[in-house]
């Protein structure tokens, strides 16, 4: 990533806009799994606008790395105002658009983002998606262990 | 000399993110704390910290939740891992995350004798 790009990606995640659940969503998507290290959720309410049903407002909750609140984040603006169709219609690229082109590691980021607007508006058409990584544990697998082990009780100190 | 002043600035802030047996021993019955295990279901099922919770996925991810200004304390068998489960919190934005310092261990042997110390083998 360019300074600039790690600079916006970083601001965007630091003042995410539309972080949350939404009361009274018209639409719930969730992608990943928040025990592999990257999951989004996204909440999509309607209104309607000269005749069209389109998109009012999105919010979105991640247990994802920085670049992925910093994608959800722009997209849940850049969606505002569009159908459900012209939604559906951006790629991952377009979604993350305002913070430059992500980088080969973090592409993932914008799909997750992509997906999970796909689960939220044409749940029907989305196929489970894979982990980032399939391969090695993330930090939040090491911190909740698996595994079985043999416990040995040490005697008292000062008992036989 | 530089590196020595580094090396000693990351020991202070490692030593920031650790709560001593005693000072938690001091403390145990404080209702705003909560203690969470990430050692295995077994170590926990065998012995534990009355109060602490053991570290699942789904308290993983409810803990995602709490305010960030909750004392949560990080609870392992010798204080190996505590650190990096601290950091993790912390890096989610807990204020007030530590590990206890030397584990379930080093508080059995120094606060609180009644809890029996142990050693693990891979089953």
């Amino acid at each position: 990533m360019s300074d600039d790009q790690t600079k916006a990606v970083e601001e965007a995640a630091k003042n995410p806009k539309n972080l949350g659940e939404m009361e009274g969503a018209d639409a719930v998507g969730t992608v990943g799994r928040s025990d592999c290290g990257d999951m989004l959720r996204m909440w999509v309410k309607f209104k309607e606008e000269n005749g069209r049903k389109v998109i009012d407002r999105a919010t979105f909750q991640t247990f994802g790395c920085q670049t992925a609140i910093a994608v959800a984040s722009v997209a849940t603006e850049m969606i505002r105002g569009k159908t459900s169709a012209e939604a559906l219609s951006m790629s991952g690229e377009q979604l993350s658009s305002p913070l430059g082109p992500l980088p080969p590691m973090k592409i993932h980021c914008a799909q997750l983002v992509e997906d999970a607007l796909k689960s939220a508006l044409d749940p029907a058409a989305v196929k489970p998606a894979a982990p980032a990584i399939a391969s090695g544990p993330t930090l939040a697998d090491q911190i909740t262990p698996s595994g079985k082990v043999k416990i040995n009780l040490l005697p008292k100190s000062g008992s036989a | 000399m530089a590196v020595l002043g580094e090396l000693k600035e990351g020991h202070l802030k490692d030593e920031a993110l650790l709560i001593s047996p005693n000072d938690l021993y001091l403390r145990i019955n404080d209702s705003a704390l909560r203690l969470l295990d990430i050692r295995t279901r077994e170590e926990f099922e065998a012995v534990a910290i009355p109060g602490s919770r053991f570290m699942t996925q789904e308290i993983m991810q409810e803990s995602m939740n709490w305010p960030k200004e909750t004392e949560i304390i990080l609870i392992d068998h010798s204080g190996s891992r505590v650190l990096d489960a601290a950091a993790y919190f912390a890096g989610h934005g807990f204020s007030k995350v530590k590990g206890l310092k030397g584990g379930i261990d080093a508080y059995s042997e120094q606060a609180d004798p009644s809890l029996p110390r142990y050693t693990t083998e891979a089953a």
